[in-house]
């Protein structure tokens, strides 16, 4: 028994370190595996209000080109809302009910950090469950797609954003209408992989890639970006697509959080007929 | 240790992480390098500390980096990795004249100090990048990323040395 404490006192260091470590790693590992409520992160009130405080030092610099993009945004849903407005009054469209045509409200929040340089990126944003903001909720800026939402806390939500290991996103061709997969491939943060476009499929440089509404988290038609390469592999079923994201997620300012009203619904639907849920961001690939 | 070397430790390390979070984290040069000066705390730690309180305050440091960064775990062990090593880096790096009369990190040569911290930084970014790629199919890329980040970090926590701790001359 002495020998085994003697033991244990002159290896003392090793042991706590060793200890200390799998503490540590074992973080990590929860932190990528499941949702759970963890307490060191953004959504934590200190470190929320801190960044906050940070971020309205940094928005001082951005203010221009917020209030461009902003306005240039305005610009486009005005037009877009004039043409909307004529043609209900060409053809008032009685097949569709109102709770259709108001699936989805949009509210307004502000990012306060968003990471790029790692595997697995997040933003965070200064609203949460007071808000209305829950799990699972789609994120977009006025450029484009930003991600989905990860875990709320009171006044804020982590969100994980497209550059993330584990994201795919249901999109599709402007150009047709055929449908992939966009998944990032964990090196440029202003570029994505469009999977699945089969060989037969049409495609040009510049094609605009958008959100499928397949998944019922983003609306049909949000902007992703654009195809920036592509290549045919002969002995590949699909094209080798690379996409030029049109979100730069090292300068987002304000973001849209998007509720689907109809998706308990649509759940319930999916869940009855035995399918199985979209699950969350699947779980990290293992090391091989 | 005196009252007015805790205080002044302790405000040290709270500058690092206030400089690393609000500033030095929006440093990337060509998407690989990236700056973690907040290294300078663990690494700068009183010299006569035992290994266990060392490892005990840079997991306390490296947690309070991961809140920021949304990296649970990951800044934590890499920081407590470096200063589990630090005793055998520093034998390794013995001075000419030896450890004997030295007590802080200030009476060592600029050039000591820029032979250790590239060595730790690069031991920190080595763990901080590999733990944190998922799959080793980008080991080339992350290889790069270690290299081009540690001389970055050691630039910078050189300057920060020699801008706020002037090493004092001995002869």
């Amino acid at each position: 028994m002495q020998r085994l404490l003697r033991f244990f006192q002159t290896y003392q260091n090793f042991f706590i370190f060793i200890l200390l470590q799998v503490v540590c790693l074992t973080l990590v590992v929860r932190s990528n595996k499941y949702q759970s409520a963890l307490f060191f992160n953004s959504s934590n009130f200190v470190v929320g209000n801190f960044l906050t405080w940070s971020n309205n030092v940094h928005e001082y610099f951005n203010l221009g080109i917020e209030n461009e993009k902003l306005a240039s945004e305005n610009a486009r849903l005005r037009k877009q809302l004039a043409t909307q407005v004529a043609l209900a009054k060409l053809s008032p469209d009685t097949s569709v009910t109102p709770d259709v045509i108001n699936q989805y409200t949009y509210r307004v929040a502000k990012v306060i950090n968003s990471t790029t340089n790692r595997e697995n990126n997040f933003v965070v944003i200064n609203k949460g469950t007071v808000d209305g903001i829950i799990k699972d909720m789609g994120v977009i800026s006025p450029d484009g797609i930003v991600g989905r939402v990860r875990q709320c806390s009171e006044h804020f939500s982590t969100v994980t954003s497209v550059l993330h290991s584990g994201m795919m996103i249901s999109a599709k061709l402007g150009r047709n209408d055929v449908v992939g997969t966009v998944k990032w491939d964990g090196t440029d943060p202003e570029k994505a992989l469009l999977l699945f476009i089969p060989r037969h499929s049409e495609i040009k440089k510049g094609d605009k890639i958008i959100t499928s509404g397949y998944n019922n988290i983003y609306p049909e038609g949000v902007m992703i970006g654009t195809v920036s390469k592509f290549m045919l592999k002969p002995d590949e079923p699909s094209y080798y697509i690379e996409v030029k994201l049109s979100t730069n997620f090292k300068k987002l300012g304000y973001v849209y959080v998007i509720e689907n009203l109809l998706k308990p619904e649509l759940d319930s639907l999916t869940v009855k007929t035995g399918l199985p849920l979209e699950t969350e961001i699947p779980n990290e690939p293992k090391k091989p | 240790m005196a009252t007015r070397d805790i205080i002044s430790n302790i405000l040290s390390i709270l500058f690092l992480l206030f400089l690393q979070i609000v500033l030095v984290s929006n440093f990337v040069l060509f998407d690989v390098s990236f700056c973690y000066i907040y290294v300078a705390a663990v690494l700068f730690l009183p010299m006569d500390w035992k290994p266990v309180p060392l490892m005990l305050v840079s997991f306390i440091i490296g947690i309070m980096v991961d809140s920021f960064f949304e990296s649970t775990g990951i800044h934590a062990g890499a920081c407590i990795l470096i200063s589990y090593l630090r005793p055998w880096i520093m034998k390794w790096m013995t001075p000419i004249q030896s450890y004997d009369n030295i007590v802080s990190f200030r009476e060592l040569t600029l050039r000591w100090i820029f032979g250790f911290t590239f060595t730790q930084t690069l031991i920190h970014h080595f763990y901080l990048f590999w733990v944190d790629s998922s799959s080793l199919s980008s080991f080339g890329i992350m290889l790069i990323k270690v290299i081009a980040s540690s001389l970055f970090t050691t630039l910078a926590i050189i300057l920060y040395r020699m801008l706020f701790f002037s090493p004092l001359n001995r002869e």
